[in-house]
This record gives structure tokens, C-alpha cells and sequence, in this order.
């Protein structure tokens, strides 16, 4: 899956719905607009992992 | 540029994936690119690993310079990991991927815009063949980017998985007629998923005499013969037919050597 979801954290339910009804194995984020002030606990989705790469 | 925009991450399923975070391939913290190693337990024949990217490219950015290291990484990738399947997906925003995609043979799948009406959000990948269409959804809330899904072809692994085997074969008591349910159950699963189909193939023909060539030509005679040797229709059809030909015989030579 693909997708540019400009800002992942507000809409990380609807991602999560998506994910786990298509049941997709490697999803590919751009414009997530994590800061490192985010924990990975808050992007946090049951059955995967996350590998992010944040603006500077 | 610093801002809190851009961003990129992956999401991998829990035991679908060994996966390597691949650091070394990022040149500097200039390109929002992001690179891992996959190893899935299945991949198609010829393929050693999987080499996955996500790509943010903004609006404003220099586009020879991410071009530049898109093509220093691949080749190192390659260079690592000799036969990888790439997949490189993302945000390309108008970045001419042409000669990326020349070079390391790699096929841009996503034929539909993404985001009004340009595709800016390109799959580019080695596996083309493995895969289905990409499927288009809306946008998650306020983004204006269409979400892409792109599902692997097994179909008729899907269809064999799906069944309730001991469900089908339960009642069943001898080896013949568990036989005869298996093949009945194999034959209904190709007759739905690889028909036969029918074509017609003429062996002393060249490989290019296509029935679409034939029925030019057969339109340039008719044209000649009702319409005259200078008639618009005579070489409408004449032009079609020459242009057909040297196409299809030029892809069978094309086809024949790099068999």
C-alpha cells in the first residue's frame, strides 16, 4: 500500500482500519510528519511494525 | 527548508518479513528516503531479497540531485544484493523517472493520477509481473492524495487456501474418490482462473502476421479496388498497415533477441 497521508498521527485510526481489513503485509508512508517528539507507541499498530524516518 | 512537513516511514506486518534497516544507503540526511532490506518467505523464482524504498521528493527540491543518489543507491543495492527485487514507492512529484527506470529495468505500475489529475505517487518495481493492478482508494481524511493498494498475483493459491479441505474430503472413503474430488476441485479452479482460450496460429506464417495485420491489408486492397490508388482511404490504410508491420516484425526480432 501507498500512500501520502499528509500528518500520519491524526489519522492513524483510519490507517490502522485500512491495513488490517486489506490485510496489507508492507505499507509505504509518506509525508507522516512525525517529529521525534512522537513515540512510536503513539503510531503504534497491533501486528506491525514501524520504521520511520522523520524530517531532520 | 526546515519545517514539519515531509516524513516518511513503513509499516511491515509482524512475521511476514525478516527486515535490515539499510542506513548505508542513504548518502545524507538531505533526501527523505528511506531503505530496508526484506526477506519474505516467498519470492518469486530468479529473485534473491527484496530492496524496498519510500520516497518523499518536495515540492522545490533539486530533482538531478535526488536523481543522482537514487541511481548511486540502487547500483550499490544491486552491488549488496545481487538478483534483489526492488520496489520503490512514494511521492515523486513530477521527477522524471525515465532513464531510472531504463537503466535497472524497472516498471512504474500506477497508470491512474493520484492526486487531481497528475500521478505523482509512483510504484516502481521489478515484480510488475507478480502483481495485480493497483487498486485506487480515497484519500485518509484531509490528504489529497489517493491511497494505492497493490495485491499480489496468486490466485489460485488464494482459491486453494481458501477451501475447507477436510470439510471436502471427510466423507470420502476411497483413494478413487478422493481423487476424483481433487481433480474435480483442481479442474473448476482453472477453468475459473486460467481458462483455455483459443487462438489460431499459422506456422508457416512470420510471428508478426497478426489477424489484426491481416484484416489491414485485406482493408488497403478493398480500399484500392473501390476507392482508387489516390483515394484518401487507400492511403489511410496503407500508411496504418506499413506502420503496423514495421512495428510488430521490429518487437518479434526485439522478443527473439533478448530471448
Amino acid at each position: 500500500m501507498v500512500c501520502n497521508v499528509m500528518s500520519l498521527a491524526p489519522k492513524i485510526d483510519e490507517v490502522q482500519e485500512f491495513l488490517l481489513r486489506s490485510d496489507i503485509s508492507l505499507a509505504f508512508i509518506t509525508e507522516t510528519w512525525l517529529k521525534e517528539t512522537i513515540a512510536d507507541s503513539s503510531v503504534h499498530i497491533p501486528g506491525y511494525t514501524i520504521i520511520r524516518k522523520d524530517r531532520w | 527548508m526546515v519545517n514539519n512537513y515531509g516524513g516518511v516511514c513503513f509499516y511491515l506486518r509482524d512475521q511476514s518479513f525478516k527486515y535490515q534497516r539499510l542506513n548505508d544507503l542513504s548518502c545524507c540526511a538531505d533526501h527523505e528516503i528511506l531503505w530496508v532490506h526484506l526477506r519474505p518467505p516467498r519470492l518469486p523464482r530468479g529473485f534473491s531479497c527484496l530492496i524496498v524504498a519510500v520516497l518523499y521528493h518536495p515540492p522545490g527540491a533539486d530533482d538531478n540531485f535526488i536523481r543522482e543518489h537514487l541511481f548511486n543507491s540502487l547500483a550499490a543495492a544491486q552491488s549488496i544484493y545481487p538478483n534483489c527485487a526492488l520496489i520503490i514507492a512514494g511521492y515523486f512529484n513530477r521527477l522524471d523517472v525515465t532513464r531510472l527506470k531504463r537503466h535497472f529495468q524497472l516498471k512504474q505500475i500506477v497508470e491512474t493520477p493520484t492526486r487531481k489529475d497528475a500521478i505523482q505517487d509512483l510504484v516502481l518495481t521489478h515484480l510488475y509481473d507478480h502483481y495485480d493492478k493497483p487498486q485506487f482508494f480515497p484519500p485518509f481524511g484531509l490528504s489529497d492524495h489517493n491511497t494505492i493498494s497493490v495485491s499480489a498475483l496468486a490466485e489460485m493459491g488464494r482459491y486453494l487456501s481458501s477451501l475447507d479441505w477436510p470439510l471436502l474430503f471427510g466423507s470420502l472413503e476411497s483413494c478413487d474418490a478422493l481423487l476424483s474430488v481433487f481433480e474435480e476441485v483442481i479442474h473448476t479452479g482453472l477453468d475459473l482462473l486460467m481458462p483455455v482460450s483459443k487462438f489460431r496460429l499459422n506456422t508457416r506464417e512470420a510471428p508478426w502476421m497478426t489477424q489484426h495485420l491481416k484484416d489491414l491489408i485485406q482493408k488497403r486492397q478493398q480500399a484500392f479496388h473501390t476507392k482508387g490508388a489516390d483515394s484518401v482511404e487507400f492511403k489511410f490504410y496503407r500508411n496504418l498497415e506499413r506502420e503496423t508491420f514495421v512495428k510488430q516484425s521490429f518487437m518479434s526480432h526485439v522478443w527473439r533477441i533478448s530471448l
